[in-house]
């Protein structure tokens, strides 16, 4: 399966659920998908097409904030982005842990460090920040303020 | 009675602290629980206020072991972002790096997976073995380690043409230490009984953890970034993906002991065929836009993402190591196990972590402090009993074998 292939197995599959597609080499593809349509895009790629969840990236940009989930063929060497586009709000998106069991811990580092809320997770436990961390701060944020860590270094 | 014992999250062998609990009823693990981030240092955050050119030297500071991984990782997705392709002798140079620190790293592991089962000697040859690829690292780079080898649109040193004889000469001596381990793997008896059906990682178990490099290729999950999308010189050289079957702690060996064989013939290739020219294209600047970079490092897959908006620094860094998803793997491969191969099977993924910095057991509500090494004496001393119902000495096929002088 190459690139092109993907892009009309997806139509196909989820008409009008493609906002827009970008093709930048044949290793490259964005896919700007409807929040809604996601889970249903990434349970077929995963459990119907057998692509690999790489990672997904979570960015504040001046849109507001999106999602990435970089999902990998393989075979083929193409990467494909789906674009999640999350709005100016407060950043929530709906999990797909119980789909996608790779996505578990990105979720958790995407929701610790940029704050963003995925619905209807089963587990939301800190998995990268300590207990001490304050709650609301999140670093990977543009406005994020990043609060003193109180840590010295040297001496007890 | 149940009992948790905590192992991590620090150990000064190990530059990747994770912590791991490990719920233990009787002799069995029944749950794990992982936390990681005490290491979190904020490089993707850090890596907004840093030119890209400095973004490479950051990278380069994730890990001391696979350190050229994200460099490469990194340039690849600079270089995506730019839509341009470093030169061919730089292409070459990058593959050099990329094998040697593979060759490294498979060394330093098949050394410290020695040390977990009691097999002392094949610790400290394989260690042995790894001291001339750091020589070669040092010869070539200045660094036995951070070499600074690499960067968006090029590499920054150049291979002298009379070096390479030496790295030819001093990568043949290595060779008949691989094959000794290759052997020991072979036809030790104790090894099959302490290594195989262990820590078993099914296909399925591989995709549903999204598990990497060797630890995917030992359950026949045949992945391989530098032939899946190639990038270097990976497609200039005769080279294959080793792939195993069984999915347990020896496939995971087995693989890393014949893929240093492939880098070899990598490097090989490489040195032999380098072809003449520039070594970097000197950019400038970067468009605004999106960049993806995969680099298959000694772990599996790097993925890095940059998004630009045309300055000096990226709007976003994204880094994903190969540890964050065969970690996870810790959950299915060590549940029903015995403690005295949790070591090991924690290990077997070559996690940056292995041992215990201290271990604390919790039974009966009491809490127990142990010793550091006591979980590595409990994993030694089942090889002790496993080789003596055997009736034979440990580590007799690569003492019988060597040592080499």
């Amino acid at each position: 399966m190459n690139a092109q292939e993907l892009k009309s197995e997806l139509e196909s599959k989820f008409p009008g659920g493609i906002l827009s597609w970008e093709e930048r080499s044949p290793h490259r593809v964005y896919a700007a998908v409807k929040p809604e349509s996601l889970r249903e895009m990434a349970r077929h790629l995963y459990a119907g097409l057998g692509l690999r969840l790489s990672t997904a990236t979570a960015a504040h940009i001046l849109k507001g904030f999106e999602i990435l989930y970089h999902f990998a063929l393989d075979r083929g060497g193409v990467v494909l982005s789906l674009r999640v586009s999350l709005g100016e709000g407060p950043p929530a998106a709906d999990s797909i842990a119980d789909l996608v069991p790779a996505a578990d811990w990105i979720e958790r580092e995407m929701a610790e460090l940029m704050g963003v809320e995925f619905r209807g997770r089963a587990s939301t436990e800190p998995l990268l920040s300590s207990e001490e961390w304050p709650k609301g701060v999140f670093p990977l944020r543009k406005n994020g303020e990043i609060p003193d860590s109180g840590l010295q270094i040297g001496g007890d | 009675m149940k009992t948790i014992i905590p192992i991590g999250p620090y150990h000064p062998l190990q530059e990747e602290p994770e912590f791991f609990e490990l719920h233990v009823e009787g002799e069995r693990v029944e749950k794990l629980v992982i936390r990681i981030g005490y290491n979190h240092r904020g490089i993707e955050k850090l890596a907004e206020s840093k030119t890209y050119d400095q973004v490479i030297f950051l990278v380069e500071r994730i890990c001391g072991i696979c350190s050229t991984s994200h460099p490469i990782a990194a340039a690849n997705a600079l270089e995506d972002l730019a839509g341009i392709r470093a030169p061919e002798r730089a292409l070459y140079i990058r593959t050099v790096i990329g094998e040697l620190e593979r060759l490294h790293s498979h060394l330093l592991w098949l050394g410290l997976a020695g040390h977990f089962i009691g097999y002392n000697t094949l610790w400290m040859w394989a260690w042995k073995a790894r001291e001339p690829v750091l020589d070669i690292m040092e010869r070539i780079s200045g660094n036995r380690n951070h070499y600074a080898m690499m960067k968006a649109g090029g590499v920054r040193r150049d291979l002298k043409a009379e070096d390479i004889p030496w790295v030819l000469k001093t990568l043949d001596s290595i060779k008949p230490d691989i094959d000794l381990f290759h052997k020991a793997l072979d036809d030790d008896p104790v090894l099959h009984l302490r290594l195989k059906n262990v820590g078993v990682l099914t296909p399925e178990d591989i995709a549903v953890t999204g598990a990497l490099g060797p630890t995917a290729r030992a359950s026949g999950v045949d992945i391989d970034i530098r032939r899946d999308e190639p990038y270097a010189a990976y497609d200039r050289v005769e080279w294959k993906v080793i792939v195993g079957s069984a999915g347990d702690v020896f496939d995971k060996a087995w693989v890393r002991v014949l893929e240093m064989k492939e880098s070899i013939g990598i490097i090989e290739q490489c040195l032999r065929a380098l072809p003449p020219g520039e070594i970097d294209l000197r950019l400038k600047e970067m468009p605004p836009g999106e960049g993806i970079g995969r680099h298959e490092a000694p772990r599996g897959e790097c993925f890095h993402y940059v998004l630009s908006d045309g300055s000096s620094c990226p709007v976003r860094y994204k880094i994903r190591a190969p540890s964050f998803m065969n970690l996870t793997t810790n959950y299915i491969a060590a549940r029903g196990e015995t403690v005295a191969d949790a070591t090991l099977i924690l290990a077997a993924v070559d996690p940056c972590y292995c041992c215990t910095e201290r271990m604390a057991v919790v039974s009966g509500g009491r809490r127990r402090t142990i010793d550091g090494e006591r979980l590595v004496e409990i994993s030694r001393r089942k090889t002790l009993r496993l080789a003596s119902e055997l009736g034979v000495e440990p580590e007799s096929t690569l003492k019988k074998n060597g040592p080499r002088s």
